[in-house]
């Protein structure tokens, strides 16, 4: 028994230190950029381009100052004219700086070809404008505590494929609000009337602060836009990694798409956008 | 040890068949019910020689000339010796009479040796060891046990499955009185669908499965109740602080008994709203709710002296709740899992016996979401039906098995359902798959000589998947395939291997081979085993799975002072091996599960140390698997190697047991494994006002190293006419909190520059003690 008992014991040391060997590779961290660009109908295009940060587990404002590339060239095309965003604060949307078009305006059915050069690096993207289409009623539910639920109905245009991005905000609000699950694809309801609750959104995933309700009496701005495939599938990997993250039961992809082309992540996608002030009640 | 063995082997195939050594053969049956008992030790008073009975009750074993007293045992019988005077090779059938005395005290089967039973390529496990390790709040459970076996990985806190040898939980048979169980597992690992009550012995296969078994590349689990005709009304209850459960025996005629055992467990009255509590302080906090009930009956007839029927009828459902408050999410997931079958087993002759079984197999599961107004779920369903027949035939050196079986399935994997509002979503028409399977085999197991015995088999298998079918195309459009049409098919052969060689009488080396298919596929979706994870048939696009797995082992008993041994060495490799891109909400998206799925291939190879102390007021045993499991996939991780999630590089299990006293008895397991790889977030940007996780390379991450220790102390009463014990358990007794879950939350302003990010665990189960009472009535 001993002869074996030492056999077995060597061929365990063997075998541990054979397991042990391997020191884990560090994660790498690849720099990209990030564009997050929209073209609504009758407006002018704007774009935003930072890049990506390593993993830290705190960010401070030296690093959300560095993250804006603001000496990029940024143009956009339909087919006929090109135009040369210009660079310029806004104090809207983080991180506070954006490209701007002052010329060129979207239109329905629109192809609009994004191109951003950066110290030799170039990134492309395309999106179009799809159709218009309109809600066709707003109204609230009461909830408790004087709160009121919003609800909306439109028509899905059965002939055309749509794709669907819903928000939110307070007339005193600066920029709108997605609401919880925003993203619609008509797959599921060609041509059919669709009734929706609608839940509030998180202003971002920064907070867990979230109120699904209106208040009585609160001035309402309700903005539905018509998007197209790319945007749908963009927005609804955001969605997805923001809300299933973290919950083991459904997990998330764990990749947002993107429409991209190049060294960079993001989204650049056109919106066919109607706004509606409503009166919570 | 360290004669050379090929030499050996040399010498012996040419000394085949000795003179003066004759052969007995026999069976062993019960005198009442007349069923075939097996694992019934027979030895010989003069030599240390000894063997152990199938499952047909046979054994063979090789004698002197001349006179021999014969001794066979088992522990729910009475010892029989006989004397024996043996000219030319015999054959003869026992008789053992039922030991009442011991029916009361469930004992180990210590008597069985490791040489015999490992040989066999199966762990055997009886219900007394499922006893000898601690109890989870009071209730002791068969797949719990399995995993403190070597090569068992446990998948981390809150897994259900069993991972064995690096292999997915889903390449496992699990079959429970012939029939498949499709989810063996109530929720989250810690109750398997088995009621200890109802389970006499499980036959735990890891490498070269037997020929008779098909359908899955990794590993067979065969659990049987106890098929044999009661002789006398028993009556078991059993309470603890989250379960009853009832045991009924009763004998109709001296031919025919019935048998239920039935167990429903009410957490969400004692565990759940504890460990709410105790978990819940702030915003991110979840809410759970967990219950199950299982329904076991069974019938044994004893039509004549040959004949014997069992019917036997499984349900068990389960209903789970998980809330995450912060989103207003609720997630619901119930299921079912039933089963039937009919066995008549019939001894044809002294040499030849006929096991037929037909036998039925339901699942069903539901997953729902709620937020608010939008409720969104799946359901997935499946159903089988199969005929399984085999006839055995002993003849001198060869067990001959051959026999047929025929499968039919129906798939009904994920049918999306959603409601936004007063519109329900139009997910089209669902999948359906239909899908059939007929395989031949044959095996023989050869004793080719004292030191040297062969099981070789094979198996031939027709896999088609049929019409009814449709196959929706991008543009919505429809192609509708008859009920009679085939539209993918595939024959293919697995042979299976095993050689057995003993070095001397308490030394055995073994190599195992076996090419296994795998026809139906559990697809991985959710982070943890949860039985969202669906089933789904080979299609076109979706090939049958195919691995080869190899052992080589030496195994050692010292008999004397009680212990046994053995190292296995194994390696795996197999092809078209599953990963599922995405999580369950693209089953929402997009119809076509195929379009989802990824294939690649999977390797794996390690190291099982086992070590067992079966003598004296200590027993028990220590497991250590050194492993490594990889995966490659063209479409993961940019084609690069990456470990499998249940990767275990050190998987260690201790499970010891104390007689303190007649009446009191304590018992531990320690267990320590290397956490589940998993996916990190490498870096993150900002978009639309959020923070974004980008993540690094697959599974390059590890959880933390998994321990855990439970004790339990039992104390017997003895009162008069009924018996009844009490038993204390604590779980998780040092409270590790093991994560099952790592997500990772941004929290601060962008506006005001300070962002953090926080990584989260989820872990589940704190220091858990529980007590149980436990009566038997006769």
């Amino acid at each position: 028994m001993m002869n074996f008992c030492r056999s077995v014991f060597f061929v365990l040391l063997l075998l541990m230190a054979y397991s042990c060997k391997k020191p884990d590779k560090p994660a790498p961290y690849k720099p990209r950029f990030v564009v997050e660009g929209w073209i609504e109908k009758d407006d002018y295009p704007y774009v935003i381009v930072t890049h990506n940060l390593p993993f830290f587990t705190a960010i401070d404002s030296a690093q959300l100052a560095e993250v804006v590339i603001r000496y990029a060239k940024v143009t956009v095309s339909d087919g006929t004219e090109t135009e040369v965003l210009t660079g310029m604060t806004d104090k809207r949307y983080f991180p506070y700086f954006l490209y701007r078009g002052t010329s060129l305006k979207g239109v329905t059915g629109g192809n609009y070809k994004l191109t951003v050069t950066y110290a030799g690096n170039t990134l492309e993207a395309e999106t179009s404008i799809p159709k218009v289409t309109p809600l066709d009623s707003i109204w609230f539910v009461p909830r408790p505590k004087n709160n009121v639920q919003l609800n909306v109905r439109f028509k899905d245009a059965a002939a055309d494929k749509n794709y669907y991005r819903m928000y939110t905000k307070l007339e005193k609000a600066k920029v709108f609000t997605p609401t919880l699950l925003s993203n619609q694809n008509d797959q599921y309801f060609n041509g059919q009337e669709l009734q929706l609750q609608v839940n509030r959104g998180q202003d971002n995933n920064l907070t867990s602060k979230h109120d699904p309700y209106f208040m009585k009496g609160d001035t309402v701005m309700v903005k539905f836009s018509g998007i197209p495939q790319s945007g749908f599938e963009f927005w609804s990997s955001l969605q997805d990694e923001v809300l299933n993250g973290s919950n083991p039961l459904v997990g998330s992809t764990k990749a947002l798409k993107t429409n991209i082309k190049g060294p960079g992540v993001g989204i650049w996608c056109g919106y066919a956008s109607t706004i509606y002030r409503v009166i919570a009640q | 040890m360290s004669k050379p063995f090929l030499v050996l082997l040399l010498l012996l195939l040419g000394f085949n068949g000795l003179a003066q050594k004759v052969f007995l053969e026999g069976v062993v049956l019960a005198d009442s019910g007349r069923k075939a008992i097996s694992g019934a030790r027979v030895s010989l008073k003069s030599s240390q020689q000894q063997t152990v009975t199938d499952q047909n009750g046979y054994f063979k074993i090789q004698l002197d000339k001349g006179k021999t007293e014969l001794r066979i045992s088992h522990m729910a019988y009475a010892e029989l010796s006989t004397a024996l005077s043996l000219r030319k090779d015999h054959h003869r059938t026992f008789y053992l009479k039922t030991n009442t005395q011991f029916l009361n005290e469930v004992q180990i089967s210590g008597d069985q040796g490791i040489l015999q039973s490992n040989l066999n390529n199966y762990h055997l496990l009886r219900a007394a060891d499922l006893e000898k390790t601690p109890a989870f709040l009071g209730v002791h459970d068969l797949i719990k046990t399995i995993k403190t076996l070597p090569g068992i990985g446990n998948g981390g806190e809150g897994n259900a499955g069993l991972f064995v040898r690096g292999s997915n939980s889903g390449q496992n048979l699990v079959l429970f009185n012939h029939s498949v169980v499709y989810n063996p597992s109530h929720l989250l690992g810690f109750f398997s669908v088995f009621n200890s009550n109802a389970v006499e012995q499980v036959k735990f296969y890891k490498s070269g499965i037997p020929s008779e078994y098909g359908g899955r590349l990794s590993a067979v689990i065969d659990i049987k109740s106890n098929q044999a005709v009661a002789d006398s009304l028993r009556l078991e209850a059993e309470l603890s602080v989250l379960a009853a459960s009832l045991n009924l025996k009763i004998p109709i005629t001296k031919n025919w008994s019935f048998a239920t055992s039935m167990r429903k467990t009410f957490m969400n009255h004692s565990v759940w709203p504890i460990v709410n509590r105790l978990g819940n302080r702030d915003e991110s906090s979840n809410q759970m709710r967990y219950d199950f009930y299982d329904l076991n009956f069974s019938s044994a007839l004893a039509l004549t002296a040959k004949d014997r029927l069992f019917a036997t009828f499984y349900m068990g459902a389960d209903d789970f709740g998980f809330d995450i408050r912060r989103f207003q999410i609720n997630n619901g997931m119930d299921w079912q899992n039933n089963a039937a079958s009919l066995n008549w087993n019939r001894i044809v002759s002294d040499k030849i016996v006929l096991d037929n079984t037909l036998s039925y197999s339901g699942y069903r599961f539901n997953f729902g979401m709620q937020q608010e107004g939008f409720k969104a779920g799946v359901q997935s369903a499946i159903r089988d039906f199969s005929y399984h027949s085999a006839l055995q035939v002993y003849l001198d050196q060869h067990q001959l098995k051959a026999g047929i079986d025929l499968n039919q399935h129906k798939f009904k994997p994920n049918t999306p359902f959603a409601r936004n509002g007063l519109t329900d979503f139009d997910y089209g028409i669902a999948n359906t798959y239909f899908a059939d399977e007929g395989a031949l085999f044959l095996s023989d197991d050869y004793q080719f000589s004292e030191r040297l015995s062969i099981y070789a088999g094979l198996r031939l298998t027709y896999y088609r998947h049929t019409g009814p079918y449709n196959i929706t195309s991008e543009d919505a459009s429809v192609t509708h395939f008859p009920r009679s049409k085939t539209l993918s098919d595939e024959l293919f052969l697995e042979p299976s291997f095993t050689a057995r060689y003993h070095l001397n009488k308490q030394t055995a080396l073994k190599f195992a081979y076996s090419r296994n298919v795998q026809t139906i596929h559990l697809i991985p979706v959710t982070a943890s085993n949860f039985p969202s994870d669906f089933w789904m048939p080979s299609i076109n696009g979706v090939p049958p799975e195919k691995g080869n797995q190899y052992s080589l082992g030496i195994f050692k008993e010292w008999a004397d002072s009680g212990y046994e041994g053995y190292i296995d060495l194994y390696a795996r490799d197999s092809k078209n091996a599953i990963e599922f891109s995405g999580g369950i909400m693209n089953l929402f998206e997009n119809l076509r599960i195929e379009d989802h799925i990824y294939l690649g291939k999977g390797k794996s190879y390690g190291a099982e140390f086992f070590l067992k102390k079966k003598k004296g007021k200590f027993t028990g045993y220590l497991s250590y698997t050194l492993s490594r499991s990889e995966r490659t996939f063209a479409e993961i991780n940019e084609g690069q190697v990456f470990p499998f999630k249940y990767d275990r590089t050190h998987d260690l299990s201790l499970v010891s047991d104390y007689k303190l006293s007649p009446r009191w008895n304590l018992s531990a397991l320690f267990t320590l494994a290397t956490g589940n790889a998993y996916t990190k977030p490498v870096s993150r940007y900002l978009i639309a006002g959020n923070v974004v996780n980008e993540y690094g390379a697959y599974n390059s991450s590890r959880m933390p190293l998994y321990h855990r220790l439970d004790l339990s102390a039992g104390y017997q009463f003895h009162t008069g006419k009924y018996k009844s014990s009490l038993s204390l358990s604590v779980y998780n007794v040092y409270n590790k909190k093991n994560p099952m879950f790592n997500y990772y939350m941004a929290r601060g302003s962008l506006s005001s520059g300070r962002v953090s990010v926080q990584e989260k665990s989820i872990a589940l189960l704190p220091v858990l003690p529980a007590i149980n009472y436990k009566v038997v009535f006769r």
